[in-house]
């Protein structure tokens, strides 16, 4: 059974994939969603595939409400990704792809937490080498601080399930709550992958270090895996309302004035998880089904965008704002699916995060979140600012470049037209999308009053927009690169390291000599007794002889009463 | 782009496509739009008096509550990111060589043609 399972059929696709000749590896990639898909619906929902190891009982593939639209929207985003890198030939992407996104369907599928944490290092594994496949000592080295954040998630992970395993004697992944050591621990692990405030540096530094193509499927699965956990074992936990509302407002300031497209995509992705983390954190099934049906269509709109900025930097060899502009003369299709993509995200009526973003919305002021609401507001004004108009703007219009780059390759144009379809399709049907959410949905998105407060939203950001560009108050995009908490352990540390390994090695040193000082001194002593003229040297009295035994069967005698 | 200094298409070459978004680069037309925007912006305000909207959270229900946020919101988060960046902006190599930023993207994983070169003979 579990042969058949679609982590399984992506993980033996990958291995594959690595021994077959080149002509063969791209339609595999092509594949295997559809065999994945088609396993998922063909298991249906219910728990499949369970193994008993040493008496713990392995959960391999629970398919359930929750876990179904997540395992839907990887198929679909792993068939996108391959289609979009159609022309790569390098085996090492290949492979990792289709590896990642089957630990990525693992961890969405696994109904324990032994099973789970085996996924969440995989995917941890398997996705670094999306980025070392760029082959400079750049993205080396951010591979490796990747790699190392990452993994330290899992372990926290492990520490914690061994911790919840001694509490409650059991490993199953149900709703855990934030109850001990061991549910802390758990939550801090997930909130690394879900990049919550101050654990977030992996996502921007690592995203725009990767392949033009390692980008895209970088962009959909571990960020999502970590909300679908959090959905799993903290709905309902409330400080999530106050960590995903710092979570969607604090990364706009970093994304509207960096220049690098695709880290700007990287902050505005973790601005859209704010949102889906506010769901969880609320947890009423209005939220929960917002949370899932956000972290859907965002998989599928954030994908689009990254594929249009990685085509544009396929042509022209950069993603710098700085360096582009008025590209729309030559990418002209690249250029309506980033509109698209933008439209998307700042939630325009008739597209994806219309109907997936006001659920959460709505949820939170229902529920009395007002602050909350206030702040995830703000932030879809945020997202019209850092994305919606700057990424096509500065790419396609504003200043020209004077690059003329021919258009992207028909196999990315596919990609991106059935993307961008994708986006429109679940904005004017939204009921598709909602009759596979956890709950039953009982919502009207294209309300009056919805569809004119967005309307306001967006005309009137438009306008800020004008006003500050006419008024030259809107930041120029310049090539720079701007600090942020990663700066820490980056520099502060690299830093501060000779020092503490000075202060460590003086330490070490002072602890040395005062050992060997008091080991001389009773050295010293010693042979002071074992001297001819010391105290053991010396020729003792029958008397003092028999005190001395005396003495010790005493000592001996006390020493056994007790 | 070396190559893209002598090839500057004219509008004629371009696909239809493009050519329906050669207005952006008019700027009486863009003017136009802009006015265009606005008109619709006030409409939209006047259209809040008019009309009781649902509302939940205090003064959503206010008239204009969303088009005051939009633009306030909007102008707030720029210029709070221009003053941050005051403070944060680095050079490009900051962090290199233990990072992407001041590093080119290798030649091999891109193709990068100009326009109307992309029927040459490996493509």
């Amino acid at each position: 059974m579990m042969a058949f399972s679609a982590p399984i059929i992506f993980l033996f696709a990958s291995v594959l994939v690595a021994c077959v000749p080149a002509r063969f590896r791209a339609p595999i990639l092509l594949i295997t969603p559809f065999a994945g898909l088609a396993s998922i619906l063909w298991f249906g929902m219910g728990t499949h595939a369970v193994v008993s190891v040493q008496g713990f009982e392995l959960i391999f593939y629970r398919i359930d409400t929750l876990s179904f639209p997540f395992g839907v929207v990887f198929c679909i985003a792993a068939f996108l990704a391959g289609l979009y890198a159609w022309h790569v030939r390098d085996v090492v992407q290949q492979v990792a792809t289709l590896g990642y996104a089957g630990a990525a369907l693992g961890g969405v599928f696994a109904g324990d937490l032994i099973t789970l944490f085996i996924w969440w290092e995989a995917t941890a594994i398997t996705s670094v080498f999306l980025i070392f496949a760029r082959r400079t000592p750049g993205a080396m080295a951010t591979g490796m601080r990747y790699l190392i954040i990452q993994v330290l998630s899992g372990v926290l992970l492990l520490a914690g399930l061994l911790l919840h395993f001694y509490d409650t004697g059991s490993t199953t992944f149900g709703n855990l709550g934030l109850v001990s050591l061991g549910t802390w621990l758990i939550f801090i692990a997930f909130g690394i992958k879900c990049a919550f405030p101050f654990l977030h540096n992996w996502l921007q530094d690592a995203y725009p270090a990767a392949t033009i193509t390692g980008t895209v499927v970088l962009s959909a699965f571990t960020t999502k895996m970590a909300v679908y956990t959090l959905a799993r074992g903290y709905a309902g936990t409330e400080v999530l309302v106050y960590i995903g509302s710092v979570m969607a407002i604090f990364t706009l300031f970093f994304a509207v004035i960096e220049n690098d497209l695709r880290r700007v995509l990287a902050y505005s992705l973790n601005s859209q998880l704010g949102f889906m983390v506010v769901g969880v954190g609320i947890g009423t099934e209005l939220a929960l089904n917002g949370t899932v049906a956000h972290a859907f269509s965002s998989v599928l709109y954030k994908s689009l965008l990254f594929m249009t900025v990685g085509a544009v930097m396929y042509r022209t060899g950069t993603s710098k704002a700085s360096e582009l502009g008025g590209l729309y003369r030559t990418m002209p299709v690249t250029m309506v699916c980033c509109l698209v993509g933008a439209m998307s995200i700042s939630a325009f009526p008739l597209l994806s995060g219309f109907i997936s973003k006001s659920l959460i919305i709505d949820a939170a002021s229902k529920k009395g979140y007002y602050l909350a609401w206030f702040a995830l507001v703000a932030a879809s004004v945020g997202a019209i600012a850092h994305t919606a108009i700057k990424i096509p703007f500065f790419t396609f219009f504003g200043h020209d470049s004077g690059k003329r780059p021919a258009e992207a390759p028909r196999h990315m144009q596919l990609a991106m037209v059935i993307t961008a379809f994708l986006c429109v399709f679940i904005g004017v049907f939204p009921g598709t999308l909602y009759a596979i959410l956890p709950y039953s949905v009982d919502y009207q998105p294209y309300t009056f009053s919805h569809v004119i407060t967005q309307m306001q939203l967006l005309c009137f950001a438009l306008l800020a927009f004008v006003y500050l560009m006419k008024v030259g108050l809107h930041p120029n995009q310049i090539r720079r690169v701007n600090l942020d908490a990663d700066w820490v352990y980056r520099k502060a540390a690299a830093v501060a390291l000779p020092a503490i390994v000075a202060a460590v090695a003086a330490v070490n040193r002072r602890a040395r000599d005062v050992a060997m000082d008091g080991l001389k001194r009773s050295m010293t002593r010693l042979s002071q007794f074992a001297s001819p003229s010391g105290l053991l040297a010396d020729i003792w009295g029958v008397n003092a002889m028999v005190s001395v035994v005396v003495a010790l069967m005493l000592a001996i005698l006390a020493l056994n009463l007790f | 782009m070396k190559k893209s200094a002598q090839n500057n298409p004219t509008n004629a070459q371009l696909t239809p496509l493009a050519r329906a978004f050669s207005w952006t680069e008019s700027s009486t037309v863009v003017q136009r739009v802009i006015y265009g925007v606005a008109a619709l912006s006030a409409l939209l305000f006047v259209l809040d008096f008019l009309i009781h909207r649902h509302a939940y959270a205090p003064y959503e229900g206010t008239p204009g509550f969303y088009a005051l946020t939009g633009f306030l919101a909007f102008s707030f988060i720029v210029l709070g990111a221009s003053a941050l960046r005051w403070l944060i902006a680095r050079p490009e190599n900051y962090y290199a060589p233990d990072s992407v930023d001041a590093e080119s993207y290798p030649e091999s994983g891109t193709e990068q043609i100009a326009f109307n070169q992309d029927k040459a003979p490996d493509a």
